[in-house]
């Protein structure tokens, strides 16, 4: 198990390592710079002065020089400054985190919480109305966009309630209320559609499950329902929830680009693609790494996940 | 003399203004309290000088004063100058207000001043980490500081625009000396303004407080103003309709419209200067746009009117370059809607193609920037355009892609708002003083465009100040670009701004941005 582990971790390293390459070259490869992004079509910039900017700015140098340059900012912690306002990224990055992870961690755990027992509920009773309509609830889940929802979330409690999220940020640590307050709205929008590919998953899988010869068994040992569900069925069916689960993780950052624009949250997304928009290169590659490290680091626990729950993993592994 | 005599009868017409406008005041001001401002776009920076466009200005404008300002009328008013005086044509001497301090105690003098002028030349100079240019300042031969508070300036030749400038003060911002050394300038202020930043927090808020020292003792209002951060207008809405901010600017009449019977809201609505404007460039042979006549045939087919309304809920009005209610210098409505270029006549449209060699139209590239509003337009001038023979492909680009093939010149047409300037002639530049791209891409081309009458006129417009003659040259301009349609002039629409009502003390700014806020107070 440990050996595993171990193996695992060590592939990750190439991977980030790959990626760093990958996003520091595509974001380069847009048309237009910081500066374009400045002029925006009012103000012409000559050569001369544009060459000045650009070397000032560290663009003028080789490609390799800039990449080794950003490598030793992220090694030194730093992770360099933007080009558009000289801010520390370090800084900014790490205002911006908590934003992010905490809608994040609280959609996820809304989808867990509710996706995985109306499944379950869902397999259980096949064909009855409770079944019908936790399908029903997972199609509009997944058919919904979550910016429409939120917009029109928005537009109800503004309408009715006189009432919107607070969208001032309060740091959770701060004002634990005023900070769920705040973020309860948008973590469930985003929640929607993991909630219903879990949802759907789970159903599917304890549907498969259920009809496999171990189920027979263990009912036909005189095991309750709620045993044969919990201990045998679920653990089963855990493997393909927890795959996609884990892969809808990673989604949820770029749901969060769109949702922190809409409640005005200023989280990693909303950095990212104000970063994007400016040609921000320093500020789009720390805020992709991020992400990509995210999806990297989701896809490593659901690996070592995957060994735990099911044995055959390890035993391969070992072979 | 008779220059001196035409300067004076300018100084006394100005001074008629200043005195009348200053009649123009608040009526029972509240003090206290705090205003939530929701806008659309992150101030990015907060940095003096340089051009960094957008909601970075929005960012400073409440910290900073520069020597003049316009008031809500579009007058020029004395600010951190309390008078000027022009000996010759080519000087100013600028008489500066004693007794003001900046946020951070210290006191303006004239060293402020000449650091401030020095660095709006050059702000590169200054600020190498972070990227920003010079813009749109008029060429000055000299300054210096004769005493502590007073400053002469010498333009290279004689420029009636000058004034304009200091009054456009969110680019002519005066700070304090060695501000660059002592301050952190994209997030710091340390200005004479009304409003002292108290914290700036990116893709969120900016904070301010009431400047207590203030140089106009009665004001400001409010406590405290917060600039709220929110890109989505859907949710600016919703949060002026829920109270959470108590206003924002709206880019649309008819998403407004579910909220013309609220109670709690006020909709103030007035024409800035963000005239929609068709740009072209002229490659190749030159062909299509080198033939008068082809412009004037897209200028005739587009229906302004219906793009008024389908776009801006007709809120909108007709436009040449210089905006109608600049002062004396636009063309007035009537005047613009008598103007056989800017009416429909789709049929003239047609017989000017075809005696240019295209009956049967011709196909084109028109870039938009990725927004709505121009996607709108865009959609709208296409359907136009196709009912003559024109066959406009709309080509989408996000603000770096656009602001790239604007720079490069590799676009046929595209549309875009031409903002305020610091003159009126800043309007009229591309046709006297043009920037390096539309120089290459317009003027020098072998096959281009070229009016030595129209250079010349704009040179005396940018030289002579008597307001009169000015604005009789300035008209004159005026129409022979549109006669030329050497671009395009669409509408002008106007500003929205969504209010509780408890906001009083707010107007449409002419100049655009936010600088009511500086004044508002709550009920």
């Amino acid at each position: 198990m440990k050996d595993y582990i171990f193996k695992r971790i060590l592939l990750t390293i190439p991977t980030i390592f790959g990626l760093t390459v990958i996003v520091f070259l595509l974001v380069r490869l847009l048309p237009g710079d910081v500066i374009d992004a400045m002029s925006g079509g009012e103000v012409a910039i000559d050569e001369g002065r544009r060459k000045m900017i650009m070397d000032r700015l560290g663009l003028n140098d080789p490609i390799i020089v800039q990449y080794g340059n950003w490598l030793k900012d992220i090694f030194s912690g730093d992770l360099g400054v933007s080009l558009r306002n000289a801010q520390p990224l370090r800084e900014v990055f790490l205002r911006a985190l908590p934003v992010t992870l905490e809608i994040g961690f609280i959609s996820a755990f809304i989808a867990c919480i509710f996706g995985i027992p109306l499944g379950i509920i869902s397999a259980t009773k096949p064909n009855t109305l409770i079944d019908v309509f936790v399908r029903l609830f997972g199609l509009i889940g997944l058919s919904f966009p979550n910016f429409w929802l939120a917009t029109l979330l928005l537009l109800f409690t503004s309408l009715h309630f006189n009432w919107i999220p607070g969208l001032t940020y309060v740091p959770l640590w701060e004002n634990p209320i005023g900070n769920l307050k705040q973020m309860i709205l948008p973590s469930v929008i985003l929640s929607f559609q993991l909630m219903a590919i879990t949802m759907r998953m789970t159903r599917a899988t304890m549907l498969e499950e259920l009809k496999q010869d171990y189920i027979r068994t263990a009912r036909a040992k005189g095991l309750s329902m709620k045993i044969v569900v919990n201990k045998h069925a679920m653990k089963n069916a855990m493997i393909p929830i927890l795959t996609i689960a884990s892969v809808q993780l990673g989604y949820l950052l770029s749901g969060s680009v769109i949702i922190e624009q809409i409640f005005g949250l200023p989280g990693i997304g909303w950095f990212f693609l104000q970063g994007l928009l400016d040609r921000d290169y320093p500020v789009v590659q720390i805020m992709a790494l991020f992400m990509v490290c995210v999806f990297v680091f989701v896809n490593l626990l659901t690996d070592i996940a995957y060994a735990y729950l099911d044995p055959r993993i390890k035993y391969d592994m070992e072979q | 003399m008779k220059h001196c005599k035409k300067i004076i009868s300018s100084i006394l017409a100005i001074s008629f203004v200043v005195i009348f406008s200053s009649e123009i005041v608040a009526k029972n001001p509240k003090y206290g309290g705090e205003v939530v401002w929701g806008i659309a776009a992150e101030p990015t920076s907060l940095a003096p000088f340089g051009i960094l466009l957008g909601a970075a200005h929005i960012g400073k404008q409440l910290g900073y004063d520069s020597l003049v300002e316009y008031d809500r009328n579009s007058n020029i008013q004395p600010a951190l100058a309390t008078h000027w005086e022009n000996p010759d044509e080519r000087t100013w001497i600028f008489h500066l207000r004693k007794g003001v301090k900046f946020h951070d105690g210290s006191n303006f003098s004239a060293e402020d001043v000449i650091y401030s002028l020095t660095h709006m030349r050059d702000p590169m100079a200054l600020d190498a980490s972070a990227a920003s240019v010079d813009g749109f300042m008029p060429p000055i031969e000299s300054f210096e500081a004769i005493d502590d508070y007073t400053i002469k300036i010498v333009t290279p030749k004689p420029d009636a625009t000058l004034l304009g400038w200091f009054a456009w003060s969110r680019w002519s911002i005066i700070t304090s000396k060695d501000f660059y050394k002592k301050f952190t300038p994209s997030k710091q202020i340390n200005g004479t303004g009304p409003f002292k930043l108290v914290e700036y927090i990116p893709n969120d808020r900016v904070v301010y407080e009431k400047n207590k020292n203030f140089w106009k003792s009665d004001q400001p209002y409010v406590d405290k103003i917060t600039l709220k951060i929110i890109p989505d207008e859907a949710t600016r809405i919703a949060a002026v309709r829920s109270g959470a901010v108590h206003g924002s600017r709206v880019s649309s009449a008819d998403i407004i419209r579910p909220l013309e019977n609220n109670p709690n809201i006020q909709i103030i609505s007035g024409v800035t200067a963000q005239t929609r404007v068709f740009q072209i460039s002229v490659k190749g042979d030159g062909k299509p746009w080198n033939d008068r006549r082809v412009r004037q045939a897209m200028s005739m087919a587009v229906d302004r009117k219906d793009l008024a309304n389908k776009v801006f809920g007709g809120k909108a009005t007709l436009t040449g370059p210089v905006p109608d209610s600049w002062g004396v210098y636009g063309l007035s409505q009537n005047e613009l809607r008598q103007n056989i270029y800017l009416q429909h006549n789709p049929d003239m449209a047609k017989k000017l193609l075809a005696s240019a060699g295209y009956p049967e139209g011709f196909e084109i590239s028109f870039m938009l920037p990725t927004n709505q509003q121009y996607e709108a337009i865009g959609a709208v001038v296409q359907a136009h355009l196709a009912k003559v023979g024109i066959k406009a492909n709309l080509d989408k680009r996000e603000n770096a892609q656009f602001g790239a093939a604007y720079g490069d010149g590799s676009y046929e047409m595209f549309v875009n708002a031409q903002g305020f300037r610091l003159d009126p002639t800043g309007k009229l530049n591309h046709w006297g003083a043009p920037s390096k791209a539309p120089q290459k891409y317009w003027y020098d081309y072998p096959n281009g465009w070229n009016d030595e009458k129209l250079k010349v006129m704009f040179d005396k417009a940018v030289s002579t100040f008597d307001v009169m003659v000015r604005s009789n040259l300035i008209k004159e301009i005026q129409r022979r670009v549109i006669e030329e349609a050497t671009f395009v002039y669409l509408v002008n629409p106007e500003r929205l701004d969504i209010l509780s009502v408890k906001i009083k003390n707010w107007y449409t700014d002419f100049v655009d941005f936010n600088q009511p806020l500086r004044t508002v107070w709550l009920d």
